[in-house]
């Protein structure tokens, strides 16, 4: 068999397959966790999240976290004020791809629909409380009730 | 693998130009086949040549089989031709010649400019004998001018072999010289089968997440098919790749490759 040289080099990159986003949701510590789906086959490499504040720049909240990493919290909102922005960016050492989008706004309305107040002295306080979720993500929030004399 | 730009099997001698009359075609002896060329011994110093098929510098080791039935006087001898510069017979013949006498059993490499010979080189070879093919053989010749020359008896063994440096003639065609009123026999005029890589190689297809596509130009290259190399970083030569397809032909999609991955492909051609 007679092989000629070889011809000159050329090279190319494979698509690198965007993850796909899951629903964020609140942990046990409110902190707002950002899921998603990683849709490649590589091995190397790693993911980061950016956030962006009420339709402002994206920020990195992370990076460098593994290519086997499939999720961040990325720490708790206060609720009722800003409307977060999440992404994910999938790096590896010849690619970059870039999630979709998906906003996170936190926020719960607490009304208190019914009272025997007031109350005696060694009486029992009853009262009747409606919290309503009125954020795009479900989630746990601890609710104070304040006594306060008069 | 050697490509045989002549081995008479035609019959004929109607692709060659110059002392024509003086050639013949003749079924025994022969070294290969049913036919050889037999010069006719009928005038003095005859060539007949092609450039219709060409040797080049690095296209080595080239030769012929040649034998001689007589030894004769006076200094009888005969010859292939190289670097044929334009299809003439001896008058106006540029090229080269590796020569033998007869007589003295000399290995001679002559250029020939315009019809004028130059002795380059000569050598004693032994065990010379008529009645019995010998190859005459350069296996050197650069693109510098380094020429080697050999006579090789039929076992390969090697009874002569002179060098030189003259870069005067470049490719070219071929040919056969005879100086005698001797006959002599050629046969089996050969060269080693070249392929081409093939040009213009490139990746048409980089959209899919698992593969790549590469196509190539396949003119002049000779081949009958492709060897496909890959890596996952630049390389040189075959040892830095690993040779991932034989196809007869282009397009080749390679399937199965890692995502966001960057590969190096190279394509060499073989017969």
């Amino acid at each position: 068999m007679v092989e000629s040289d070889l011809s000159s080099e050329v090279n190319a990159t494979t698509v690198l397959p965007a993850p796909t986003l899951g629903t964020p949701f609140a942990d046990t510590n409110s902190e707002i966790v950002v899921p998603w789906t990683k849709e490649d086959d590589s091995s190397d490499g790693s993911h980061g999240v950016e956030r962006a504040t009420n339709g402002g720049s994206f920020q990195s909240v992370a990076s460098g976290l593994s290519a086997s990493t499939e999720e961040y919290a990325t720490g708790t909102a206060v609720p009722g004020t800003d409307t977060y922005t999440y992404r994910v960016i999938r790096s590896t050492d010849h690619a970059t791809a870039t999630s979709g989008t998906v906003d996170v706004f936190v926020d719960y309305a607490v009304t208190i629909t019914g009272t025997n107040s007031p109350v005696d002295a060694g009486e029992t306080l009853d009262v009747d409380v409606e919290v309503t979720n009125n954020g795009t993500i479900e989630g746990d929030q601890t609710v104070d009730l304040t006594v306060e004399e008069q | 693998m050697v490509t045989v730009l002549d081995s008479f099997e035609d019959g004929d001698i109607s692709e060659y130009s110059g002392d024509t009359g003086a050639f013949d075609v003749v079924s025994s002896p022969t070294y290969d086949g049913g036919n050889a060329l037999e010069s006719l011994g009928n005038s003095f110093n005859n060539d007949i040549t092609r450039t219709d098929v060409t040797i080049a510098p690095s296209e080595t080791p080239f030769g012929a089989w040649v034998q001689y039935d007589t030894v004769g006087t006076p200094s009888p001898r005969f010859g292939i031709d190289f670097a044929v510069q334009s299809a003439t017979g001896n008058a106006g013949l540029s090229g080269y010649r590796i020569v033998l006498v007869t007589e003295f059993e000399l290995l001679e490499l002559y250029r020939v400019d315009d019809g004028s010979d130059t002795v380059l080189a000569s050598a004693d070879y032994s065990n010379g004998s008529t009645g019995t093919w010998f190859n005459v053989v350069c296996t050197e010749w650069t693109s510098s001018g380094d020429v080697t020359v050999e006579i090789r008896d039929t076992g390969g063994s090697t009874l002569a072999s002179v060098s030189v440096t003259d870069s005067t003639y470049g490719s070219g065609g071929i040919g056969f010289n005879a100086v005698s009123d001797e006959t002599f026999n050629y046969d089996y005029y050969y060269k080693p089968t070249t392929i081409a890589p093939p040009s213009n190689v490139q990746i048409t297809d980089a959209t899919t997440e698992d593969g790549l596509t590469l196509d190539w130009d396949t003119s002049g290259t000779g081949a009958s098919g492709y060897y496909v190399y890959r890596a996952e970083s630049s390389g040189s030569t075959t040892s830095d790749y690993t040779q991932v397809a034989d196809v007869t032909s282009p397009p080749y999609t390679d399937t199965g490759l890692e995502d966001g991955e960057q590969f190096y492909y190279r394509v060499s051609s073989h017969d």
